[in-house]
């Protein structure tokens, strides 16, 4: 069948192709087709149906859908669905925690194994860029770690085969951005992605204290959202924390999503506006309503005088510093494209405004996938 | 002629206010704004000349709606997805549907989500407009050819996506 069709049209030598090209025409099998061409066209014929059954059942439901609606499991789903393995279970306790968090941004975050995609949201958000605050934290980090020593053998131990499983559901995680040289002296990041860690952890802990502070100077403010988690330390740090059973840490640890980087986010932006906060709502699982009076659209050009953006963070950053988002601040919001990144905030300033116009040349004609 | 509409204050049917939100939502026009984009509907009902008789108002006006989603996305805006929205709304408005046409909605709404608007658009006239080929190609003002590659090249993109995630 296939010699049957013009050789420039490649496309069109696949069976599949034919019979779907042919459905949505409306024409049933040739004539004179052969039983696998036949069994092509069926398949078609079901696929498509399907696909109908379920635009319609989209479009159904999302008419439906209240103006007002926030995604409440945004950023959940959104992790689950570059997971599709549910959980995510990143610990951020002990200077393990603090290094991740700084060369990832994304080492705040926690989430339960048993509640697929549901984050807590209820740690500590620290500064960036305060280095008393975050050597006092890598101090406390640090007697933790001390403490939990004692207990992780006892973890590891137990928790051997879990420890492995918990690196199988971090896809969202990639291994691959295991930054060791920019994490300070952490012997224990060097361990092979996926492998298990039950024996590298024992080391670890121990390790953490001297390498935190090294690790939290030296991972930049600003890291690559796609930088990956250190896996095998975040792990050991998983399990001084549920050896100690001390969740101090857990509140004294970091949570920082990723700032964004400025460039990517006004060339990606959701809105980009010049006013005031006018209030923030946690909508749970880690999202946030951010609804902003607009004084000036930057970019789109125009649009409403309030508007409510989905955010990941209670908080906004610039360059060298993050903020709490409270009612009443004024600056120039970059909501990036992401729902669960943060905002981005910044001070009016002409150099402010040239910043954001030659990001825009720069990306003119891109597109952001 | 006169445009006959069910309500004289209202352009745009009331029949059809649904299926303008359903294809502004297919289209990638985030929650907040869908009322918005059915407003913009009805201002080009009322806008449009009225001396051309609608053979089909709310085809009219759903083919409206996909062009106001195909604006709101050169606006470089981009919607939360409708993946988790449409999760999101399951999550907060049972009754759900069966689990495998949930499944599988929401693997054609993340297929979705990664298709040019372009394509989004034809894929919602034809499927869930259920108009023909030719009114979308009529309709849009390109050739019933370019609708049928856009459908041809989305529908072979979803299945693709269906057959990786084992939903079919």
């Amino acid at each position: 069948m296939a010699d049957e069709l013009p050789r420039s049209d490649a496309e069109f030598a696949d069976p599949d192709a034919v019979a779907l090209a042919r459905v949505l025409d409306g024409l049933g099998p040739p004539p004179d087709a052969d039983p696998a061409a036949r069994l092509a066209h069926e398949r078609a014929l079901a696929d498509v149906d399907a696909i109908s059954r379920a635009l319609g059942l989209i479009g159904d439901t999302l008419a439906a859908e209240p103006a007002d609606a926030a995604p409440p499991a945004s950023a959940d789903i959104g992790s689950a669905r570059s997971t599709d393995a549910g959980s995510v279970e990143l610990a951020d306790v002990g200077s393990a925690g603090l290094a991740d968090a700084r060369s990832t941004g994304g080492g705040g975050r926690r989430a339960s194994s048993a509640e697929p995609g549901e984050y807590r949201d209820d740690a500590l958000v620290v500064p960036l860029r305060r280095p008393r605050t975050r050597w006092m934290l890598a101090a406390a980090a640090s007697v933790v770690g001390l403490i939990a020593v004692g207990a992780v053998a006892v973890v590891q131990h137990h928790d051997g085969s879990g420890s492995s499983s918990s690196v199988a559901q971090q896809p969202a995680a990639p291994a691959a951005a295991a930054d060791t040289s920019t994490a300070g002296p952490m012997h224990v990041m060097n361990m092979a992605p996926g492998a298990d860690s039950s024996a590298a952890a024992a080391p670890a802990a121990p390790a953490a204290p001297a390498a935190a502070p090294a690790a939290a100077v030296a991972a930049p403010a600003a890291a690559a959202p796609a930088a990956a988690s250190n896996s095998a330390a975040a792990k050991a740090s998983t399990k001084a924390a549920a050896g100690s059973g001390n969740t101090t840490s857990l509140k004294a640890a970091p949570r920082s999503l990723p700032a964004p980087d400025f460039n990517a986010a006004v060339a990606c932006a959701r809105g980009i506006v010049q006013g005031q906060v006018v209030g923030v709502t946690a909508l749970g699982g880690g999202s946030y309503r951010l609804t902003l009076s607009v004084a000036q659209w930057i970019a789109p050009s125009a649009g409403p005088t309030r508007i409510s953006y989905t955010v990941g963070s209670p908080y906004s950053a610039d360059d060298s510093s993050r903020t709490k988002l409270a009612a009443g601040q004024r600056r120039v919001f970059i909501v990036p494209r992401e729902a669960s990144a943060q905002v981005l905030a910044y001070a009016d300033s002409t150099g402010l405004r040239n910043r954001i116009t030659q990001a825009q040349q720069q990306a003119a004609g891109q597109s952001c996938g | 002629v006169t445009v006959v509409v069910e309500d004289t204050a209202d352009p745009l049917p009331a029949s059809g206010v649904a299926r303008v939100r359903a294809v502004l939502a297919l289209g990638g026009v985030p929650a907040h704004e869908v009322d918005d984009g059915v407003q913009e509907v009805r201002l080009r009902l009322l806008s449009r000349d009225g001396t051309e008789e609608l053979r089909d108002p709310i085809a009219w006006a759903v083919v409206v709606a996909s062009r106001v989603a195909i604006d709101w996305h050169r606006g470089q805006r981009r919607d939360d997805g409708l993946r988790d929205r449409l999760a999101a709304r399951w999550s907060t408005a049972p009754p759900e549907p069966a689990p495998e046409d949930r499944v599988l909605a929401l693997a054609i709404a993340a297929g979705m989500d990664v298709l040019p608007p372009t394509h989004r658009q034809v894929l919602a006239l034809r499927f869930y407009a259920d108009l023909p080929v030719r009114d979308i190609a009529e309709a849009l003002g390109i050739p019933e050819g370019t609708v049928k590659s856009r459908l041809h090249a989305a529908v072979a993109a979803l299945r693709e996506r269906l057959r990786e995630s084992e939903v079919i």
